[in-house]
């Protein structure tokens, strides 16, 4: 169901912010659990969010805005509520996106810790991802943040 | 033949007063459910018009908005206006046979076709807060303004100025609100100036009619031009020309007055009062007679007084003795002539 401020975000930024805005909820909510502080945390997304599909036209200042409302987001309704939201809103493609993007933000020191993974696994499993499909896109993300590839 | 009349400043009455107590009401028509708390609303107006007071009343309530479940909602527009009403629903009632053609637009155009197929009407209403010309002025801008946070929403198909009939696309709707919220009065959007005949073989007689529609709403009255000589263009181009002096420029009309509608370069248009219900008006009227009009004022509405009005008495008998009548009289009656 349309939400006023989330289209005038949109109407604002671009088809693309509700996309780049679930998804670095669920980057966020990952990164919260691996240990990383709010806002370390969710500095990292913004910073690694990637050409993400349907993401293209979107510049900087909207990924930032897109970020800040993703961690008000969660500060203020909760981490099921926000999951359960950008859940409903993803498509298969987005979904790849959020946890490749979460992947690589807590392999930032290095491997997943413990607690990240056991958020990581139930997120993945309910955005339709299944096992085999999680450990490809881990070896991805391990991939690209060897070669320290971000958004340019 | 009627008894001139005599010159008088125009005061609403009957329609006239009825629409300038009337709210400014604008339809929205969106493509699709809408939700939102009213502070929403309220934050995005601050946001985009922060030329205008939204203050946080207490007596407004912040509830929950829904085009569908909850479609009834209020903003406290300070004391600038009457709190604006916000309502959805399904209007039945929108004459787009009559709509399109008067906006120049056809069932195919892409914002015809957008705006039939959206079907969530929302309707923001805001009352002045009295009928002086300020009051309804201020009244129009806040509507427009509301309309605008609405029309800039991606499910936005366009607008309709109820009072005026106008339909406006999302952009026309967002660039209106921005212009009358740095303090102009966009008449040409606010109101529709529209051609029309007075007599079946006018077209061929290369006569011209226009009139506003939607100036009442300001007004009290609508303003017209019957039977020109002059080219369409030219007519609603000195209608709108006119309509602006009154809105801006402080114009007064008086029954059997001039008024160039160009400036003093331009021909002198009598100025005449055609009341409610006279030639079939639903409200009252003031027409401009060109000079070479065909539309034959005098006989139609009644004669009027020349634009100075005759003098009384004593000015009678100045003039009387000033032209030297009163000498000449009295030498013919002198004693000793014969």
């Amino acid at each position: 169901m349309p939400q006023f401020t989330d289209l005038r975000a949109v109407s604002r930024h671009g088809p693309g912010f509700l996309t780049a805005r679930d998804v670095m909820s669920v980057a966020m909510i990952v990164a919260d659990a691996d240990g990383r502080s709010g806002e370390d945390g969710a500095e990292r997304v913004i910073e690694t969010l990637g050409a993400l599909p349907g993401l293209e036209g979107l510049d900087r200042d909207a990924i930032r805005v897109a970020g800040q409302q993703a961690s008000e987001g969660i500060a203020r309704k909760g981490v099921e509520a926000v999951f359960s939201d950008a859940a409903e809103r993803m498509d298969a493609r987005t979904a790849n996106a959020a946890i490749l993007l979460a992947c690589r933000v807590a392999m930032t020191d290095g491997e997943i810790s413990a607690d990240g993974d056991a958020v990581l696994r139930p997120m993945a499993r309910r955005l339709g991802i299944g096992r085999s499909r999680l450990e490809a896109i881990r070896v991805l993300a391990a991939r690209r943040e060897a070669h320290g590839e971000t958004r340019s | 033949m009627s008894a001139p009349r005599q010159w008088t400043a125009h005061r609403p009455r009957g329609e006239g007063a009825r629409r300038l107590a009337a709210p400014f009401r604008i339809l929205v028509l969106l493509e699709d459910r809408l939700t939102l708390r009213l502070h929403e609303l309220r934050d995005a107006l601050q946001e985009d018009f922060p030329q205008m007071d939204w203050p946080d009343d207490p007596a407004v309530p912040d509830l929950h908005f829904d085009t569908v479940d909850a479609p009834v909602g209020v903003v406290s527009c300070g004391r600038a206006a009457a709190p604006a009403a916000i309502t959805a629903h399904r209007r039945s009632d929108i004459a787009w046979a009559e709509l399109l053609p008067r906006n120049r637009l056809t069932p195919v155009d892409r914002l015809a076709r957008r705006l039939a197929a959206a079907h969530t009407h929302l309707e923001i209403a805001v009352t002045s807060r009295g009928p002086t010309l300020a009051d309804r002025l201020e009244a129009a801008r806040r509507a427009t303004a509301i309309a605008a946070v609405f029309a800039d929403l991606p499910i936005a198909a366009g607008a309709i100025q109820l009072w005026s009939d106008r339909v406006l696309s999302p952009q026309q709707t967002i660039d209106l609100a921005a212009s009358a919220a740095a303090g102009e009065v966009p008449l040409l959007d606010w109101t529709l100036p529209l051609l029309f005949d007075h007599d079946p073989t006018d077209e061929e007689a290369g006569l011209s009619s226009g009139t506003t529609v939607g100036l009442s709403a300001l007004l009290g009255y609508e303003l017209e031009l019957r039977q020109s000589p002059e080219p369409p263009g030219l007519v609603i181009a000195a209608i709108m020309s006119v309509a602006q002096e009154l809105v801006t420029g402080g114009v007064v009309f008086r029954d059997g007055g001039e008024i160039a509608p160009f400036g003093s370069d331009a021909a002198m248009h009598r100025t005449r009062l055609v009341p409610e219900g006279v030639l079939g008006n639903d409200t009252d009227r003031w027409s401009l007679v060109h000079p070479e009009s065909a539309f034959d004022d005098q006989t139609i509405l009644g004669r009027t007084l020349p634009e100075s009005p005759e003098r009384g008495f004593m000015g009678r008998a100045m003039d009387f003795l000033t032209e030297g009548r009163l000498s000449r009289l009295a030498s013919r009656s002198a004693p000793g002539r014969i």
